[in-house]
């Protein structure tokens, strides 16, 4: 993409107030997840035990968000936990994004048995049961958190991976493709440079879907054990002790839980206004 | 030796039906300086050939025959060596301006990606000599407008840019694929002088595909006609317009709409409808609509024979008038 077209997007993207609040927020959470253990005064593992309180939110007793059954600090946990759920949804999603956009406009491009070969493998990947295969992994690798980023990530870009493909097929017949053939571009040039670029609406309505998917797979994982361990935490697995206590701790549930429906909101109104603005027939 | 020497080209696809046959036997040759207008109905094979000549047609289709520029077989050559001479030494042009270009990238991306691509040129000479281009089809304020994108040029500004787009390398071949079908009456005349006065200054050979005998008229010096794949007529475009021999020919004239006549009641058509080219007969294509037909006809091929001056064609009962000069 070129500098210009950067700029232009950007210019854009300025004038739609849902993108602005969107990414101010989206910058507030940021740098909430990266700096607020650090302001908290207590460590996200460390154990109240002082708790005449009552374990509720409270600005008197330092623990703004209250704290979980346990009297471990919810501000700071909420706060930590948010590292990992943003960084297995973007990591996750980055990978995805790249190796299903590349696979998918390749295999949609050259078409016939290429194509064939190419999607019979993501056929056979789909066809794996997603469990069986995380827990072959921790099996195989004992138990670490880059599984997660590994396990998430080669399962989401198949879908990526098909989508682009559907929509490589449409844009091959396209006549600015021939025109592109008949000015003498190699095939991989075609792909890069005028593939790609017309697939960027679509893909990034995906990836703005694909984020909280992978963060609320990420949950299901450490709702299961498989994922994140205690005292280690993220969003899914706060939002999932706190529902269990839901009734006599309300706040538990509601801080994790507005944090992460926050965050995909945010991420939801940034991909639409994104697709809007990098159209350039937008008007 | 001509610049581009067609022989006894095939296309041939197999389907379900049997092999659908979308170029027969079809054989012309094209000199630098020359336009020459492929005539005929949808279907009869026009665009079949330029892809061919091109190297766009479909990985299923069966091409026989041979296609030679410059004196260089282009059939079966390797993609890699195709890739040297498509956009550098022959261009094409689209029927869809709309379409022919990525809506994506701003024009002057596109059109530099052409140069940087052949020439090896860096990209700021590029978007320099594609400024020059787009002047020289008269786009106003050229280098104003390579920022753009194409949705903020009109139908006839996007032909210009790709007309602009296929001529940057100054090829010597230029085939236009219905250039001006999709364009209005009024922008289609200027798009045509252009392609004119463009041929004229770089000494173009000009393949210019169209189903529309104004425009063969206009800007063709020769001119030759197809039905279900096969040439029937050839020759000088201003003889064969003023004189046709084959009936196809001459029904295709009687069926243009005319304004110096009084307005008869329905246009003229020709009877029937072009044969299903998984289907042809064995003789000649035409002759279940045509109204000269004589019994060899539908049994025996007419082959393509020379008659007055340059004209050539295919038919076993041409018309009188024409066959006497």
């Amino acid at each position: 993409m070129s500098a210009s077209r950067t700029r232009q997007t950007l210019e854009r993207l300025r004038g739609n107030r849902a993108a602005v609040v969107a990414s101010g927020l989206l910058a507030l959470i940021v740098l909430l997840v990266l700096f607020g253990p650090v302001l908290s005064p207590y460590a996200f593992d460390a154990i109240d035990f002082d708790g005449d309180w009552g374990g509720a939110p409270a600005l008197r007793s330092g623990h703004f968000f209250g704290t979980d059954e346990l009297g471990r600090d919810l501000f700071a946990r909420t706060a930590y936990g948010g590292r990992l759920s943003l960084a297995v949804g973007i990591v996750s999603t980055f990978v995805s994004l790249v190796i299903g956009v590349s696979y998918g406009a390749i295999a949609g491009y050259f078409g016939g048995r290429l194509d064939g070969f190419m999607m019979r493998i993501v056929d056979i990947l789909y066809a794996l049961p997603f469990m069986f295969f995380v827990i072959l992994l921790m099996v195989l690798f004992g138990r670490h958190l880059l599984l997660i980023f590994v396990a998430i990530g080669s399962v989401s870009w198949l879908d990526m991976a098909r989508i682009v493909r559907g929509q490589t097929l449409g844009l091959r017949r396209r006549e600015f493709i021939d025109a592109a053939v008949v000015s003498g571009l190699a095939p991989l040039a075609i792909i890069r440079r005028h593939i790609v670029p017309n697939l960027l609406g679509v893909v990034i309505v995906y990836v703005t879907l694909t984020i909280p998917q992978v963060i609320l797979v990420e949950s299901f994982l450490s709702f299961l054990g498989l994922g994140v361990q205690e005292p280690a935490t993220s969003w899914g697995a706060l939002v999932n002790d706190g529902a269990r206590a839901m009734e006599s701790t309300p706040w538990g549930l509601i801080f994790p839980a507005g944090f992460l429906a926050v965050t995909l909101l945010c991420f939801n109104f940034l991909g639409d206004a994104l697709r809007d603005a990098l159209d350039p027939g937008e008007r | 030796m001509s610049l581009l020497e067609i022989r006894d080209l095939d296309i041939r696809y197999a389907t379900r039906e049997g092999s659908v046959r979308a170029v027969n036997d079809l054989s012309f040759e094209l000199d630098a300086g020359v336009t020459l207008g492929l005539v005929g109905e949808s279907g009869s094979g026009k665009s079949q050939t330029a892809l061919a000549i091109m190297g766009l047609l479909d990985p299923r289709a069966e091409v026989r025959g041979s296609i030679r520029f410059e004196g260089g077989e282009l059939l079966g050559l390797p993609r890699k060596k195709l890739d040297t001479m498509r956009g550098a030494r022959i261009g094409m042009i689209f029927q869809d301006p709309m379409s022919s270009l990525n809506p994506y990238l701003s024009i002057g991306t596109q059109l530099a990606e052409v140069l940087t691509r052949h020439r090896g040129v860096g990209h700021a000479a590029a978007l320099a000599e594609s400024a020059r281009m787009l002047d020289a089809v008269r786009i106003a304020d050229a280098s104003g407008r390579l920022s753009q994108y194409p949705h903020e040029f009109s139908g006839g500004m996007r032909q210009r840019v790709t007309i602009a787009m296929a001529l940057l390398c100054k090829p010597q071949l230029l085939i236009a694929d219905e250039p001006t079908t999709a364009l209005d009456v009024t922008v289609q005349a200027e798009i045509l002088d252009l392609l004119d006065e463009l041929k004229r200054a770089l000494n173009l050979a000009l393949l210019l595909i169209t189903h529309d005998l104004g425009v063969v008229a206009e800007s063709c010096e020769r001119c030759l006609v197809l039905y279900a794949g096969r040439a029937v007529e050839t020759g000088a475009t201003a003889a064969l317009l003023q004189n046709p021999v084959h009936p196809y020919t001459r029904g295709l004239l009687a069926s243009r709409p005319r304004l110096d006549r009084p307005r008869p009641v329905r246009l003229t058509a020709i009877p029937g409808q072009p044969p299903n080219a998984a289907r042809l007969p064995a003789g000649c294509a035409f002759a279940p609509r045509c109204g000269q037909a004589l019994p060899i006809c539908a049994a025996t091929m007419p082959q393509l024979e020379a008659g007055d001056g340059d004209r050539s064609y295919a038919c076993h009962a041409p018309s009188n008038a024409a066959r006497d000069g």
